[in-house]
């Protein structure tokens, strides 16, 4: 899964957050819950957002062509 | 209080590394796949840091400072502004993505604390941080053998940056321009290695074997359709043919469209269309690299280029760099890839934070030819040997050297265990598999046998320095496999078809010159030369190959079979050793001969395709 490679850390070490076995059952209801929170984050705040700047003509991530610009480097420090 | 013992680490997202620096000298630096048996481990590099303290004799408390080679919230801000710009699409890898960032990386610095507290005391205040392109300009030119150089820094993707400019004079850098996520190189190559069915971050070196097989017949398609490109050599990719940004694959069906057909699967047959398609992209990417360090080029006083990033592991382009660009030197950090980063940011540490001087020697890297990992003495050798369950001999070195050479010269394949462990993805002569290049059948043979890959991957020649020049067209040093020459006419063969535009694999089994193992379709090879200063047990022993057969080259590939990491230790070169079909292995002193061998059956691990 590209995105989840390109963006996902891997986990900090052998053991850590893996949980023990007697959390097991309470881990995996936390993260269905965090997953349901997130997924509404996504639809009520990020797409909202998204949609808006789209609008607004704001090129979050320079997915644009630019015909006009005769530089597609950007100075350093200015993300 | 200037800094002068500093660890850096890469860690968490492909090939985990520690180095350490003590007042300026590398002193030590390793993959934590090679302790962990891993391939590609990008867990917390807890042997390999442990392996660096032990190398240097520190404490934890006794490092002055820790540095992390990138900034976790820099890039988790690139990972929220990707969602930005593509929502409402990419909900499903919002949902994993954020979720993981919540649990693990948003506390980075705390557990990387936690972690390093494992080793003893330690002060968190030590830890500090540094940017990823940063840390990989660090190790392209401080080690470099330059006072003043231009930088180019290349790869997928760090925190924003993907290709980044900058200079380096005396002990500072400076980072100009760069272009950033989702517009990368390294992730336009890898998306054609997922494409024609290899693993990306490991498989692009195939993608690079492939292209001579093939005609560049989609790279014109690529550069007007994937790829917007400026006169400066400054690009987008047009996303509309990548997934890799929410997506659950790298490419999308537009990018199949466009390509003729749908991605190669995994192991099955590759045609010529597949060569093609890597001849193309290979091209591509060596046009748009040469755009970008023509334009350096023209703005640059110094003559000098160091290049650091996973796209400078590409020793095809280097070589086009090197003619082409204009720089009259340049000068590549021989562990570009992530794992080179944690070198850079122990750099960063000394030079950047630490404001300690650099005194750079003309011709001469500080890298000490990438030997920078454990080595064993030659009782520990015995030991470990004896302890396995090894039947060998113990030879001095003028023997060792010479038996061994008599070997390859008989077309034994040679396993070659020697000193400290090479620090990056090549095997330099320390953990090596040896063979005779003039045999025709070696690569197959190599190929099938010993490494349990694919027939079509070529091998590397290492050659006597001194000899470089009569065999190859090489105008410069290559000590660590990081250009490809031309085999000199003089050595090549005439052959039917040698210069049929689209050989194919069927070119493979020509006898096209005197070493036909290391010679590639279109004459190349990916040249390291030898050096008795640097590596000089290795250097004798090509000398003594030379001498019985007036051949002053070896063919030296990593020693691991496909799907594991290389050697360490040398119970991991015996059992290597006795689950292929190796002849031969030196380790230290000892000889080992596969036939005398009584260890019944060593099972041969399961190795899985990579």
């Amino acid at each position: 899964l590209p995105a989840d490679v390109l963006a996902t850390p891997a986990s900090a070490g052998p053991d850590s957050l893996a949980g023990s076995s007697s959390t097991k059952p309470l881990a995996a209801i936390a993260t269905l819950v965090m997953h349901g929170l997130l997924a509404l984050l996504f639809f009520v705040l990020v797409s909202p957002l998204a949609m808006l700047l789209r609008v607004l003509g704001v090129d979050v991530l320079g997915l644009r062509r630019d015909d006009r610009a005769t530089s597609y480097w950007r100075k350093t420090g200015s993300n | 209080v200037p800094a002068l013992r500093i660890l850096g680490i890469s860690a968490f997202y492909h090939d985990s590394a520690a180095a350490l620096v003590q007042d300026g000298v590398i002193v030590a630096a390793a993959q934590e796949e090679r302790f962990s048996r891993k391939k590609n481990d990008r867990r917390f590099p807890q042997a390999a840091i442990g392996y660096c303290l032990e190398a240097a004799g520190l404490r934890i408390d006794q490092v002055d400072s820790v540095v992390f080679f990138e900034q976790p919230l820099l890039k988790f801000r690139r990972v929220a502004a990707t969602w930005l710009g593509f929502a409402p699409a990419g909900c499903g890898s919002f949902v994993r993505v954020m979720s993981s960032w919540l649990t693990v990386k948003l506390h980075q610095r705390r557990l990387l604390a936690q972690q390093l507290a494992r080793f003893g005391r330690f002060d968190a205040r030590r830890l500090r941080f540094t940017e990823h392109h940063l840390s990989h300009a660090a190790s392209a030119f401080f080690p470099s053998p330059f006072d003043e150089a231009a930088i180019l820094v290349v790869d997928g993707v760090g925190e924003f940056a993907t290709t980044t400019i900058g200079a380096g004079r005396g002990n500072r850098i400076v980072l100009h321009q760069q272009i950033n996520f989702p517009h990368s190189l390294g992730l336009l190559y890898a998306a054609f290695t997922a494409y024609l069915g290899f693993k990306v971050n490991s498989g692009e070196y195939k993608v690079m074997g492939l292209a001579p097989y093939g005609r560049p017949t989609h790279a014109q398609t690529i550069l007007d359709h994937l790829v917007h490109r400026k006169a400066d050599g400054s690009f987008r990719l047009d996303q509309r043919y990548f997934d890799y940004c929410i997506g659950a694959k790298m490419t999308t069906p537009l990018f199949d469209a466009l390509f003729g057909g749908p991605a190669r699967k995994p192991e099955s047959e590759l045609t010529q269309r597949h060569f093609d398609i890597a001849a193309s992209i290979q091209q591509a990417t060596e046009h748009i690299l040469l755009d970008i360090t023509r334009a350096m080029a023209r703005n640059d006083k110094t003559g000098n280029l160091c290049l650091a990033g996973g796209v400078a592991l590409n020793c095809v382009a280097n070589r086009k760099i090197l003619d082409g660009s204009g720089f009259k030197n340049i000068w590549v950090q021989p562990a570009s890839g992530d794992a080179g980063n944690a070198l850079g940011a122990a750099l960063v540490g000394h030079h950047l934070h630490g404001e300690q001087p650099r005194s750079p020697a003309p011709n001469r890297d500080t890298m000490q030819g990438a030997q920078l990992g454990p080595a064993f003495t030659q009782a520990q050798c015995e030991e470990r040997l004896r302890r396995a369950g090894a039947v060998f001999t113990v030879l001095d070195d003028a023997a060792l050297v010479a038996q061994t050479a008599q070997k390859l010269a008989d077309g034994q394949v040679v396993g070659w265990f020697q000193g400290r462990m090479e620090f990056g993805p090549r095997a330099l002569g320390n953990r090596s598999i040896l063979a005779d290049p003039r045999v025709v059948d070696m690569q197959r043979r190599l190929n099938l046998k010993i490494k349990f890959r694919e027939s079509f991957r070529p091998f590397a020649p290492s050659v006597l320095a001194e000899d470089a020049q009569a065999w190859f067209e090489l105008p410069v040093a290559s000590p660590y496999m990081l250009l490809v020459a031309d085999l000199n006419p003089l050595h090549r063969h005439a052959c039917e078809n040698r210069d049929d535009a689209a050989p194919g694999t069927a070119a493979l089994n020509l006898p096209r010159s005197s070493v036909p193992a290391v010679t590639h379709v279109d004459d190349s090879a990916r040249v390291q030369t030898v050096e008795a200063r640097t590596n000089g047990r290795f250097h004798a022993l090509l000398a003594a190959f030379k001498q019985h057969t007036g051949c002053p080259i070896l063919i030296n590939t990593s020693f691991n079979v496909r799907g594991e990491p290389i050697v360490c230790t040398p119970e991991d070169a015996f059992t290597c050793f006795m689950a292929t079909g190796m002849d031969v292995l030196a380790v230290g002193n000892c000889l080992l001969d596969k036939e005398a061998q009584t260890v019944s059956s060593v099972e041969r691990p399961d190795f899985e395709a990579d």
